[in-house]
């Protein structure tokens, strides 16, 4: 053995929902995101960890239910197994469904690879007067098995001398015997040249799991494989399944005290939310909840920012000497940005209650309440709880369409998500509500919202029709476990998200907010950039009866939206405290019908600088930034245009 | 009868999983199998998706799928 530093690959991997992810941010110390519905951790993680002069390199892998499936967390962990074994695998179960957390671990036994066993979760087993005997279940595996707890952190030393002490492990594959045709095939296909794990799971995957290396070995396989679907009625992944079962409920009977019960599934919230009658309504009152909360409580703290960005303001406005440095700090840099500064509270508050909403396993109901109506435009439950964020902000809500693992239904998702009217939308429509429709302003704003929603499914209903499916949409979810969320994960979650927030949103409004000021600024002498641009742009919009001033306001909107109410306050030269002013100049130049017109393009026209980024950032190219921008212009025009002409009848 | 068919409070067992074989290998991953006891958890306003208890988890299945589980009563 070497005296030099050592250094060792650790693979953490286990079913979704173990809390494999709340294990590996205390072993690693990371700040990620831990979910508590199936599929949050689609790429795998890394992390470091010093132990006793030894390195551990801990890799997360996606939580998987078996290696032999060819879902795209399957493929993922399995390559990574097969391409860069590590030194030891980490394997985490979660300890009230040993069963089926099992399979998973069977599966790597049999392919002979370094396993040391941690139990998740066992208190709650305790809590239901149950018990695991972790001496007998080690005997029984011939593997060390230790509990663990991902709210404490007691264990991860004791954990941590165990991983050490398994480097490098007694191997020797898990032999398990199956049903004598299946014990056939698998002896027709090891006189191939196949390990006998390797014939396994190319049957149990029906010719998938495994790269067949001639036509010889696909031919005799492809024959055993046939040969037993003519046999059975069962498919063999069902009868490998049973095998392992059996296997595990013989080791389980040592050393488990539990038998077969359906209790452990059965939770009175379920009966609240999951009812059939109550659970819409509460659904519904849950979401109102949380976004009255969002924006009550959040604007308390946002006051307070707007309060010292203004201070830093007026301080630097008095401070400095006249400049064109001075303008460029004052009126471009701090103006810019604390106007987005100004959101974090909401962002922060809007991300913890959507966690709260995840890591207690309620997001998961929530997407089976909905599935019914979002089967109707090609998407499936668990696709509406980014498109309810979005009446929040767009970015965060399209980064949580991560959780839908279809490519397809993640790819609607998103498109459609900045016609969701985000808060900074608000602003321009109780602006211009205010002016032209005093009297049913909160109708006006109320059918703004509805009008997202409608173009937005009708959109996800023609793109359903469009773009082909990656592979078959069935939607089987496995309901977690409601489960009370730690402290510590919540707070680690909301201080990456704002992190996050103030690090990449910040960079780009930074930027943005440069820009505007440059046209707004230059040249000194005569007509500013901007105002002949809006001059030069104008005639695209006079159809809806806009001037050159809505004309800038819609552009400088492309920044970020909030900018198009202040910007019609800038190019109206009035006071943003003067809104009689501001009302009395907007009705001179506008009619009603062109004000409504223009609510309409502000709804529904191409998203913020932030977006569209995070458009690109996740779907990965700027074709699907691009259409989103071309799809939101088209919409927006055509549908102010026509609002225009059936409004001026009206009015 | 198939998964279906079971009404709330009736409790039955898996006899079979027929349909195409993605649906069964992603069943079988999640511990739906032969002889597993199984019971309606909560029904969905308009009937569809429903979940179940399958074993000691709660499964959600569109009517679709639950349509391949075969299920036998237990009295």
């Amino acid at each position: 053995m070497l005296e030099t530093t050592r250094s060792y690959t650790i693979a953490l991997i286990g079913n979704p929902n173990c809390g494999k992810t709340s294990l590996f941010n205390q072993l690693t110390g990371a700040r990620q995101r831990t979910g508590n519905m199936a599929g949050v951790t689609v790429t795998s993680r890394e992390g470091q960890r010093e132990w006793k002069g030894v390195d551990f390199h801990f890799v997360d892998l996606p939580g998987i239910y078996s290696l032999a499936n060819s879902r795209v967390e399957e493929t993922v962990a399995r390559d990574y197994l097969s391409d860069t074994p590590p030194d030891l695998i980490l394997n985490v179960l979660d300890a009230n469904n040993l069963a089926r957390n099992f399979a998973l671990t069977t599966q790597l036994m049999e392919q002979g690879l370094p396993v040391v066993i941690a139990l998740n979760m066992l208190d709650e087993l305790e809590k239901q007067g149950h018990a695991v005997d972790l001496d007998e279940l080690s005997r029984g595996l011939i593997k060390p098995v230790i509990g663990s707890d991902g709210r404490s952190n007691t264990h991860i030393p004791a954990l941590l001398d165990l991983l050490l002490e398994n480097i490098p492990q007694q191997i020797d594959a898990l032999l398990i015997s199956y049903e004598p045709h299946l014990e056939e095939a698998v002896a027709s296909l090891e006189a191939t040249g196949l390990e006998r794990w390797q014939a396994l799971r190319w049957l149990e995957s029906a010719g998938e799991g495994v790269a067949l290396q001639s036509d010889e070995q696909a031919r005799i396989s492809n024959q055993a494989l046939k040969l037993l679907f003519s046999r059975h009625d069962e498919s063999p992944a069902e009868m490998v399944a049973e095998g392992r079962y059996g296997y595990i409920h013989g080791l389980l009977h040592k050393s488990s005290s539990e038998h077969q019960d359906q209790s452990a599934a059965d939770h009175w919230l379920d009966r609240i939310t999951l009812n059939r009658w109550l659970g819409m309504p509460v659904f519904v009152m849950l979401l109102w909840l949380m976004f009255e909360a969002t924006f009550t409580l959040g604007s308390y703290p946002a006051d307070w920012i707007d309060t010292a960005v203004g201070w830093i303001g007026g301080e630097v406005g008095e401070w400095m000497p006249e400049s064109l440095l001075k303008d460029l700090l004052v009126e471009g840099l701090i103006a810019g940005v604390g106007g987005v500064l100004v959101f974090l509270p909401n962002v922060v508050l809007l991300f913890f209650f959507i966690a709260l909403l995840e890591q207690s396993g309620y997001m998961a109901r929530a997407a089976f309440l909905m599935d019914n109506l979002m089967s109707k435009i090609g998407l499936h439950g668990k696709a509406f709880v980014p498109l309810v964020m979005g009446f929040g902000c767009n970015v965060p809500a399209i980064m949580s369409a991560r959780t839908i693992e279809e490519p397809r239904a993640r790819l609607i998702t998103i498109l459609i998500n900045p016609f969701m009217s985000c808060s900074a939308r608000l602003p321009v429509y109780v602006l211009l509500a205010g002016i032209f429709f005093a009297e049913s302003a909160g109708t006006v704003l109320f059918a703004m919202y509805m009008l997202g929603i409608l173009v937005a499914f009708s959109v996800a209903a023609i793109l359903a029709r469009t773009i082909p499916a990656q592979h078959d949409e069935t939607f089987i979810m496995e309901l977690p476990p409601w489960r009370f969320p730690s402290a510590r994960s919540m707070f680690l979650h909301v201080w990456d998200k704002a992190g996050d927030f103030l690090h990449k949103i910040g960079g780009v409004i930074l930027v943005g907010s440069i820009l505007i000021w440059l046209l707004q600024s230059f040249p000194r002498q005569g007509t500013p950039w901007l105002e002949q641009l809006g001059h030069f742009v104008a005639p695209v919009f006079s159809p809806m009866g806009f001037g050159w001033q809505e004309t800038v306001a819609l552009l400088s909107g492309f920044i970020a939206k909030e900018v198009i109410a202040a910007s019609l306050v800038v190019v109206y030269h009035t006071e943003m405290s003067d809104m009689a002013g501001l009302q009395a100049a907007m009705g001179e130049n506008l009619a009603p019908a062109s004000g409504l017109a223009l609510m309409v393009f502000t709804l529904l026209y191409m998203p913020c600088l932030a977006t569209i980024a995070t458009i690109r950032r996740e779907t990965g190219s700027w074709r699907w930034a691009g259409t989103s921008i071309m799809m939101g212009l088209v919409l927006a025009w055509f549908g102010s245009w026509l609002v225009y002409n059936i409004a001026s009848i009206w009015m | 009868m198939t998964l279906t068919k079971l009404s709330c409070k009736q409790k039955a067992k898996i006899i079979a999983l027929t349909g195409p074989e993605p649906l069964r290998q992603r069943l079988v991953a999640l511990g739906v199998l032969r002889g597993f006891p199984v019971s309606v958890a909560a029904t969905s306003l308009l009937g569809n998706p429903r979940t179940y208890f399958i074993g000691k988890q709660q499964i959600c299945l569109r009517n679709k799928e639950a349509g391949y589980i075969e299920v036998e009563l237990q009295l």
